[in-house]
C-alpha cells in the first residue's frame, strides 16, 4: 500500500505543477545567436521555467512579466511556475523521474547540486565565461571546478535583534556568541512566553538550522571537511561547538519547539514576538514592514556573531540550473544570458528591497546600495566575511550539499539535546555519518 | 460468459494497481536513485534498513500510533454514539458538530494543530498556563516523551466521527424491545450495553477496527504537518519515514523496501476484512 502510495506520488507530482501561466504570443524580431522558433508546421517551441516563491511578492511578479516578454520577442510558448522551495525538490524528483523535467530552474544552490551527482544538469561554463560575476557568487555555483549552475543571486542571512528588549535590561549589542549566551540568561523570560533566542533545530531538509551549526562549528575552529576532503569533524573544537549549541536548549533559552521547526520557525516565532533573537534572511523584514511596523521599530539587524575564532558564515545564494533533458534548454541558456540585462536585474534586486545581493560586478555601486538609511545595506558589508560554501574549507562537491540537506550536523546538536546522548558519542556518530557519505574509511 | 465479463474490470485494475504494484516491489530490490537506472541488489535494501536502529524505532512508533489511535477512537466513539443514539433536545447539532472534524480537510487541521501546539504562542499552552494548570509550556510537539502522543490525540480527533456515526448506524438497527425485555428480565443499563448492544454491533465495530487499523497505518499528513516526524524520529511513523527516505535522502530504492516492509501486515489487515465482510454477508 504504501509502495503504491509513494508510487502515486512521484507520479502525480510529476505531472502537477503549481500556479503555472502559459502563455503565447506573436512573433517579434530578434537579432540574438537563438532564432526565433519556427512556427510552419503550427506548434511552437516552449520554455517551461521553475522559478521559487519568494516571500516578496515583487519578485514573482517581475520575473513573470520578463519570462512572458522573452516569450514574446521569441515567438515561444513560455510556462512558468512558482514553486515553493520547500517542495522544489520532491517536485523536481517526481518530474526527472517522470522524464519530464523543467528546462529551467532557480533553486537555493545546496538543492540544485544535488542534481549533478545523477548527471541531470547542463554544463554552464559557456554562460559562466561569458558574464563578469563576482568571486562569492561563482563560489556558490562551483562544484569539484565545474559549472552547472549560474549564480542568480546572495541571499544572506543576518541576525535580528530585540533592541527594546536588550535596551531594558541596559545590555549592550552582543557581538559574540558568548555574549549572546550571558545575554540570553537575563532577557529569557518564558513564563511569560518570551525566549532569549529563536535557534532552529528541525530536520526539515531546510537550510537554517544546519547553516547556523556549521557557522558555530567554524567560529569555534572546527573543520567539518579540510581542504584535501578528509572527513576532520572529530575534533576538541567541534565538540566545543556542538556542547556550546547545546546549552541554549538545555537550559531553556530558546523554544523547546525549535527541535522541529522548519524554514519558517524562527520567522513565526520572532514574527508572534515570542523570541528576541534570531538568525534569517530579510524575509522577515518584509513581514514586519507589511504586517507589524510597530515590531519593525523595535528591530535592528546586526552583524553576524564571532566565536572564539572570528566570523565565519558559509554563502548560500539563489542559482540557475537548466535540466539536460528538458525540451527547451536552448531558451534556457539564452534566459539566463539576457537576464543580467543592467536596468532589469538592479530593480529586481531593489524591488525585493535588497535582500537578493547581487551577482554582478559593478551592480552594488547603485544609488539604493550607497543610501545610508538603507537598512539592506548591510547585506553588503556581510560579503566581506563569507568563508565559502558548504564544505569549507573542504573543495565544494555535491556530496557536500547532500551532507548539508541531510543536516548530520543538526543531527549531532538534536541528539545532545533530545536523546541526552553524551556529546563525544553524538560527535563520533557524526563523523561516521559522514565518512559513510563521503565514502571514507 | 461471466469470467469474460470481468476481463476489462481485471485488466483496469491490473494496469491502474498491480502494474505500480509490482514495479514498486523491484525496485524495492534495487539501488535506484532519481535520474540514474536501477541496477539489481537483491535484498541490499531490506538488508540495510532491518539493520538500521532507526527503522525498528519507526515501526514501534507505527504499531504504538495505529494501536493507540484506533484503541482510543474505539472506546470514545462507542461511548459517543450510544450518547448521541439517546433522545434529548440539540441531538441534531451535537450530531452535526461532531462529524466536523471527519468533514474538515487533513492539512487544515493538521496545521490548525501544529498552531494549538504550538509552544510559545499555542493556545493549550496558554490556557493551561492561566488556569495554573502548568507553569511553563509543554513541549507538545518537541518533547520525544510527548510528541508522538501529540500527533495521536490529532489523529483520534481527527478520526472519532467515522467511529461514532459507523456505531450510530448499527445502534440505530437494535429493536427496542430488546432493550424493553430485558429491563424486565432485570438486566441494569451496564449488562444491557454489554449484553445487547455490543453483540448486536459486533459486525460493525469489527469493519470499522479493520479499516480504521489499515487507514490509521498508512496516514501521513496529520504527523508530516505537524512534527515531521521529529524530533529525531521520536514521532515518525513508517509512511512519513518512506517520505524521508525518498525525497530528502532520495534513496527511492530503499525508501521503497522500507514501504515494502510493512506489505505483509497490510495484506493481513486486508485478508482479515475481507473474509469478515464475507462472512457477514
Amino acid at each position: 500500500m504504501m509502495a503504491l502510495a509513494l508510487a502515486a506520488v512521484l507520479l502525480l507530482a510529476g505531472c502537477s505543477s503549481s500556479k503555472s501561466n502559459s502563455s503565447s504570443s506573436s512573433p517579434a524580431a530578434s537579432n540574438n545567436e537563438t532564432k526565433p522558433a519556427d512556427t510552419s508546421n503550427g506548434s511552437k517551441e516552449k520554455f517551461v521555467f521553475w522559478d521559487k516563491g519568494e516571500a516578496a511578492e515583487a519578485y514573482n511578479k517581475l520575473m513573470k512579466a520578463r519570462v512572458e516578454q522573452f516569450g514574446k520577442d521569441n515567438n515561444i510558448d513560455v510556462e512558468y511556475v512558482v514553486v515553493s522551495q520547500n517542495d522544489l525538490k520532491a517536485k523536481l524528483l517526481a518530474a526527472i523521474e517522470a522524464k519530464n523535467p523543467p528546462d529551467l530552474i532557480v533553486a537555493n544552490d545546496p538543492v540544485a547540486k544535488q542534481f549533478i551527482e545523477s548527471d541531470q544538469l547542463v554544463d554552464t561554463s559557456d554562460i559562466m565565461n561569458k558574464i563578469d560575476f563576482t568571486d562569492a557568487a561563482k563560489n556558490i555555483a562551483v562544484t569539484s571546478d565545474k559549472f552547472f549552475m549560474v549564480p542568480h543571486s546572495l541571499q544572506l542571512n543576518g541576525v535580528f535583534l530585540r533592541k527594546d528588549i536588550w535596551d531594558q535590561h541596559k545590555l549592550p549589542i552582543p557581538t559574540t556568541w558568548q555574549q549572546l549566551y550571558e545575554d540570553a540568561k537575563i532577557v529569557n523570560d518564558p513564563k511569560n512566553g518570551f525566549y532569549a533566542t529563536g535557534l532552529p533545530l528541525g530536520a526539515s531538509g531546510g537550510n537554517d538550522a544546519e547553516n547556523m551549526v556549521r557557522d558555530v562549528i567554524r567560529e569555534y575552529g572546527g573543520v567539518i571537511i579540510d581542504k584535501d576532503n578528509n572527513v576532520t569533524v572529530n575534533s576538541k573544537e567541534t565538540l566545543e561547538a556542538l556542547k556550546f549549541i547545546a546549552k541554549f536548549w538545555q537550559e531553556g533559552l530558546t523554544p523547546p519547539a525549535s527541535v522541529t521547526w522548519d524554514d519558517n520557525g524562527n520567522n513565526k516565532a520572532y514574527l508572534a514576538g515570542t523570541v528576541g533573537f534570531v538568525i534569517n534572511s530579510a524575509s522577515i523584514y518584509d513581514s514586519l514592514k507589511k504586517d507589524n511596523p510597530d515590531l519593525e521599530k523595535k528591530t535592528i539587524m546586526v552583524s553576524r556573531l564571532g566565536g572564539p575564532i572570528g566570523e565565519s558564515f558559509v554563502a548560500t545564494g539563489n542559482v540557475f540550473a537548466i535540466f539536460k533533458n528538458g525540451k527547451g534548454t536552448k531558451w534556457a541558456k539564452k534566459f539566463i544570458t539576457e537576464f543580467y540585462e543592467k536596468d532589469f536585474y538592479n530593480n529586481l534586486i531593489e524591488q525585493v528591497g535588497g535582500k537578493y545581493v547581487p551577482v554582478i560586478n559593478g551592480t552594488m555601486d547603485t544609488p539604493f546600495w550607497k543610501d545610508p538609511n538603507n537598512k539592506a545595506a548591510g547585506w553588503l558589508d556581510m560579503t566581506k566575511s563569507i568563508k565559502g560554501s558548504g564544505n569549507y574549507p573542504g573543495p565544494e562537491d555535491d556530496l557536500g550539499s547532500k551532507a548539508q540537506t541531510m543536516q548530520l550536523a543538526t543531527k549531532a546538536v538534536a541528539r545532545i539535546v533530545v536523546e541526552k546522548m553524551d556529546p563525544q558519542k553524538s560527535l563520533d556518530q557524526l563523523e561516521q555519518e559522514l565518512k559513510q557519505l563521503y565514502g571514507k574509511k | 460468459m461471466g469470467y469474460g465479463l470481468l476481463i476489462p474490470v481485471a485488466v483496469i485494475v491490473f494496469v491502474i494497481i498491480g502494474v505500480p504494484f509490482i514495479n514498486s516491489i523491484y525496485l524495492s530490490f534495487t539501488n535506484k536513485v532519481v535520474g540514474v537506472d536501477p541496477k539489481f541488489i537483491g535484498f541490499g535494501n531490506y538488508a540495510h534498513i532491518f539493520s538500521d536502529p532507526e527503522y525498528w524505532k519507526v515501526l514501534k512508533n507505527t504499531v504504538y500510533f495505529t494501536v493507540g489511535s484506533v484503541s482510543f477512537k474505539l472506546v470514545i466513539g462507542l461511548l459517543l454514539a450510544v450518547v448521541v443514539n439517546q433522545a434529548f433536545f440539540g441531538r441534531g447539532f451535537v450530531r452535526a458538530i461532531l462529524l466536523v472534524p471527519w468533514a474538515l480537510s487533513g492539512m487544515v487541521s493538521a496545521i490548525t494543530w501544529r498552531w494549538m501546539y504550538d509552544d510559545t504562542y499555542g493556545i493549550v499552552n496558554a490556557l493551561l498556563m492561566r488556569w495554573h494548570v502548568i507553569s511553563l509550556p509543554i513541549a507538545w510537539t518537541s518533547d520525544p516523551s510527548i510528541a508522538l502522543i501529540s500527533v495521536i490525540i490529532v489523529n483520534i480527533w481527527k478520526g472519532l466521527p467515522f467511529y461514532i456515526f459507523s456505531f450510530l448506524g448499527g445502534l440505530q438497527t437494535i429493536d427496542s424491545q430488546m432493550y424493553e425485555a430485558a429491563t424486565i428480565d432485570g438486566a441494569g443499563k451496564i449488562r444491557q450495553f454489554f449484553s445487547i448492544t455490543i453483540p448486536s454491533i459486533s459486525t460493525v465495530i469489527s469493519i470499522t477496527v479493520l479499516l480504521s487499523t489499515i487507514w490509521t497505518f498508512n496516514s501521513f499528513e496529520i504527523v508530516y504537518l505537524i512534527t515531521g516526524g521529529g524530533p529525531l524520529h521520536a514521532s515518525a511513523i513508517i509512511s512519513t519515514y518512506t517520505y524521508e527516505v525518498a525525497f530528502l535522502q532520495n534513496q527511492m530504492g530503499q525508501s521503497l523496501a522500507v514501504a515494502g516492509s510493512v506489505i505483509p501486515i497490510l495484506v493481513l489487515l486486508i485478508v482479515f476484512s475481507m473474509r469478515k465482510l464475507g462472512k457477514d454477508d
